[in-house]
């Protein structure tokens, strides 16, 4: 008899998992967060900048016990591929056989050197580009949470239409064509490596995939061959997605092998098991394998397709089409009813970007954010969205055309799995001052139309804008608004709320570090 | 049991559920015959004096008709009427006996006469009257040219060639910086309107001639003061079971209907009543307000005391109700085919719901849109309503330690981003004050609005 119980456990596990973060990439009511964050919270990257030392430590420890489990049951962009793999296996009339492939040691050194180089002198867009759970992130940010938000818009209208009140209209998705552009180029890179061979990308590319096989390389278990029951078939070979059984000489590569399961399940001797392994059986360490290669002279040309920043400029310009219509029809007012039209606000030109409150300062979020984009498909405010200057690739950033960062919510540092937002409470929220308010006098209409207006300042939360009178000692003079930059916390509401269109009157400047106060 | 037997039994059981089945049924039936809004009997008429029109007591008012939109006018930047279904309205409303329509040049974003007439070119002229207004609100209509021009087109826009009502349209308010006084003049009396409306009623042109009225008590008086000059037909007021005794209270700018009416029946002048439902308030109320006139008469819609209230007051003409839907035509009819006059103590009843109602504060909008559009792109009238039937839901706490505070915030804030997309919520309000002038009701919308969005904002902040 096969024995298929690991396997199963192994696809059930996957499954809940992938349902869970898709669940935390398409909710839009923050709820998914209180049972499910912690999927997101576990993953290798953000565990560290989150300094989730348990969750990291149990992760080596996991690895050093049984292999790159990991892999295989908690990383979603392996999980995926797994579901790319499965498909290929089903569409194409010959099922894709996989075969052993040597490994390509060199390639995965180069790939996880650049990475941990790369965060150590933080040039961080590197380190969001080549770690597995940013790049599934993106990819769910861009093309499930949409699918999302139709399905929460189809049972809120549902529920709009029997006049009951458990579904609400959900924020609109921030979209960034920047994002959908990388996401996209990784989507399509690793889908055609996993539909043809599997695990490629986990095996060759995958930074934490390398780092981690060095603690799976001599995992106290891991599936070994009886080489008393082989026969030598080869086929758990060709079922091998991580192209790691040598079936001929009969050894399980754990530095590659996700722990899949797969080939004790195919064979039909009952030759592969999952147990601790003899010394005949282990994989070699690094070192000794990086001297081997040496030794080989086998050096290949390593032509490591590290994604090319230009051909992803191309998707910039294609979102700032769009663009409101002129100003405001002043209507006159003949006839009675129906309603004026609304010019759509756009984004100022900020000198400094506003980053979301929890984030400290430019520097932190930089090093600590991975961007995956979750925060922005929670945001229900529809202030976050990715940033698209390279400096900052893809990471959270504010404006206030659509809403303004509301006192009462602070779901992004809810739903951040790697700390680069955090805040404690609301109380720190409403004392963190991301920027300050700045006046453009030519667009207040208080000021030079004399209307009474004060919008700002009825609403400023820090009740940091006084409108006070132009002329000194006038009380019948325009009114202006009067902004103390000391109170002032950034949070958008006199942008939003002005109506002036469609650039406000009042906008914030973002701080490079947030004062906190 | 053998087969024979089990057969015999099978049969028997069958009848007797048949047996069941012809019983049940005749009982729907009888269900059935109850909801159904035919009309029992005819519709009441009215006679008035001066021409000796015969009107029916139930007037369509053309002020809601039916739109394409639907229901879901979330956006109705830009309203269609739907005209087959303003058709089947004209048509039923005709064939159970309405003959008075209501319209304006400046209803429906100025489309409701062009509609109507569409309509009623379907119908016998003799089998209707149709009312129109020179509804010359805005600054630009104030000269004569203007004014005649606009009386002009309703003609052509009806497609009739005698007006059977006329009304000057809604006097006794402001305009700008034109107090009510100075605005009644400059609309009818400077530029000699009043004046040519009476000879067009001279003519044959216009066959009743009549005035609606809101707001300024002395503008009402003033009107009625010349009634030997003008010899009104008809006045139309707004009148129903609250604003008879309690108008100030539900808003200090208007006047008790008690006064309104009998200074009318004083003259003989009939008087046609609009607002018979308060801006749908009083179709919908509290529910343990609802249920006292429910305990009463249990299958009479909370409307249909509203309007058999009115019924009751033998100088009410017509009784104006603008019927969006089928359901509200039918269900209207029904009240007045024939009219059963309220008793006395159906009177005090309605004293007392009335007196309850004014517990709850909420804004005394009738949903007219004569202030919209908001050139800041609010939806005024629609952040009232949902203001004011979250009030009568009880869906408006004023703690956060009330038992369904939660509750209710949540149908509050949820309802409210239904009911009217954010950018054009109360919070862009700037407060400039243009629509104020505009209001038949004298609300402070500015104030209100301000009212509304800082608890919108307590109850935001009381989140999570």
């Amino acid at each position: 008899m096969k024995s298929k119980f690991l396997k199963y456990a192994r696809v059930l596990c996957a499954v809940v998992m992938m349902l869970s973060i898709v669940t935390l990439f398409c909710d839009t009511t923050g709820i998914a967060r209180h049972y499910l964050g912690w999927t997101v919270d576990i993953q290798f990257l953000p565990s560290i900048s989150a300094g989730l030392i348990a969750a990291f430590v149990s992760t080596l420890v996991v690895t050093k016990l049984f292999g790159r489990i990991y892999c295989s049951v908690i990383c979603p962009l392996g999980i995926f591929q797994d579901f790319i793999a499965r498909l290929g296996r089903l569409t194409k009339k010959q099922k894709i056989k996989y075969s052993y492939s040597e490994e390509k040691l060199w390639m995965r050194l180069i790939i996880a050197v650049l990475f941990i180089a790369s965060y150590l002198i933080c040039a961080y867009p590197i380190v969001g580009l080549l770690e597995p759970y940013s790049i599934f992130g993106r990819m769910a940010t861009t093309l499930l949470a949409p699918v999302g938000r139709f399905i929460a818009e189809y049972l809120a209208a549902s529920s709009e239409a029997a006049g009951d009140y458990t579904f609400a209209m959900p924020a609109a998705l921030n979209y960034s064509y920047v994002m959908l552009g990388i996401a996209l180029f990784s989507l399509v890179l690793i889908a055609i490596l996993a539909f043809r061979g599997g695990r490629t990308y986990c095996n060759t590319i995958c930074p934490v995939g390398t780092i981690l096989s060095i603690f799976a390389e001599n995992s106290v278990m891991k599936p070994v061959v009886d080489h008393d029951k082989c026969v030598k078939c080869g086929l758990c070979a060709k079922k091998c997605k991580a192209s790691c059984i040598d079936a001929k000489n009969g050894i399980v590569d754990s530095s590659r092998c996700v722990d899949c399961m797969n080939c004790i399940s195919v064979c039909h001797k009952e030759a592969i098991s999952f147990s601790t392994s003899s010394d005949k059986d282990k994989t070699p360490n690094i070192i000794k394998r990086i001297k081997d290669s040496i030794k080989k002279k086998g050096q290949k040309d390593v032509n490591a397709s590290v994604a090319t920043d230009e051909s992803k400029r191309a998707f910039l310009t294609v979102g700032a089409l769009v663009m409101g219509s002129a100003m405001t029809k002043s209507m006159a007012k003949t006839f009675d009813g129906g309603l004026a039209e609304i010019t759509e606000k756009k984004e100022p030109q900020r000198n400094d970007r506003i980053t979301p409150p929890g984030s400290k300062s430019y520097k932190h979020i930089e090093e600590v954010c991975t961007s995956c984009g979750l925060c922005i498909t929670a945001c229900p405010n529809e202030v976050l969205r990715p940033s698209e200057s390279l400096d900052s690739l893809l990471t959270p950033v504010m404006s206030f055309e659509k809403g303004y960062c509301r006192p009462e919510c602070k779901r992004c540092s809810d739903v951040c799995p790697t700390g680069a937002i955090s805040l404690a409470d609301l109380a720190e929220k409403s004392a963190t001052h991301v920027g300050h308010a700045v006046l453009i006098a030519d667009n207040c209409i208080s000021m030079k139309k004399g209307v009474s207006c004060g919008n700002c300042a009825r609403h400023c939360p820090a009740g940091a804008i006084t409108m006070a009178p132009t002329v000194n000692g006038d009380e019948t003079s325009p009114k202006m608004p009067v902004i103390d930059s000391q109170r002032c916390i950034g949070c958008g509401a006199c942008e939003h709320l002005c109506p002036s269109s469609p650039y406000s009157a009042i906008y914030v400047e973002g701080h490079r570090v947030h004062r906190i106060d | 049991m053998d087969r024979r037997d089990f057969l015999k039994r099978l049969s028997a059981a069958t009848a007797t559920m048949g047996l069941a089945a012809c019983t049940s049924d005749e009982k729907t039936k009888e269900i059935i015959g109850t909801e159904s809004k035919k009309p029992n009997g005819e519709m009441t008429y009215r006679t008035v004096p001066t021409s000796g029109d015969k009107v029916s007591l139930l007037g369509y008012g053309c002020m809601r008709l039916p739109t394409v939109q639907h229901g879901s006018a979330r956006e109705q930047k830009d309203i269609e009427i739907d005209q087959e279904e303003l058709n089947a309205h004209v048509d039923y409303a005709i064939a159970h006996g309405i003959n008075y329509f209501d319209t304006s040049p400046v209803y429906c974003q100025g489309r409701s006469e062009h509609h109507m007439g569409i309509a009623l070119k379907r119908i016998p002229r003799d089998k209707y009257f149709i009312a129109t207004k020179l509804s010359n609100f805005a600054q630009e209509f104030w000269s004569r040219e203007a004014s005649i021009k606009m009386y002009h087109n309703s003609f052509k826009e009806l497609q009739v060639d005698t007006i059977d009502y006329m009304l000057l349209h809604s006097i006794g308010g402001t305009n700008g910086e034109y107090n009510s006084t100075q605005t009644f003049e400059k609309r009818y009396i400077e530029n000699g309107i009043l004046d040519f409306l009476l000879e067009e009623r001279a003519k044959g042109k216009i066959r009743n001639l009549g005035f609606s009225y809101h707001g300024d008590i002395a503008i009402f008086d003033r009107a009625l003061a010349m009634h030997d000059k003008c010899k009104w037909d008809f006045v139309q007021i707004q009148m129903n079971y609250v604003d008879w005794l309690h108008a100030k209270e539900v808003n200090p700018a208007n006047t008790n209907a008690e006064y309104l009416y009998a200074e009318l029946e004083k003259r003989n002048i009939p008087a046609i009543i609009m607002e018979p439902l308060l801006g749908g308030r009083l179709a919908s109320t509290l529910s343990f307000i609802a249920a006292k006139l429910k305990a009463r008469r249990p299958e009479d819609s909370i409307a249909k005391w509203a309007l058999r209230y009115l019924g009751s007051f033998p100088n009410v003409l017509t009784v104006l109700s603008g019927m969006t839907y089928m359901e509200n035509v039918k269900e209207n009819i029904d009240t007045y085919s024939p009219v059963e006059p309220c008793t006395e103590e159906e009177l005090a009843l309605l004293e007392e719901v009335a007196q309850a109602m004014l517990r709850y504060p909420s804004v005394p909008c009738t949903g007219c849109q004569y202030c919209m559009p908001c050139p800041y792109g609010i939806n005024i009238p629609g952040i009232f309503q949902h203001y004011n039937k979250c009030i009568n839901e009880g869906n408006v706490s004023i703690s956060s330690q009330d038992e369904n505070y939660a509750e209710a915030r949540r149908a509050f804030l949820m309802g409210y981003d239904r009911a009217v997309p954010k950018l054009r919520q109360a919070d862009h309000c700037i407060g400039c004050g243009m629509c104020k002038s505009h209001c038949p009701q004298n609300i402070d919308i500015p104030k209100e609005m301000q009212r509304i969005d800082k608890y919108v904002e307590s109850l935001k902040q009381s989140m999570d």
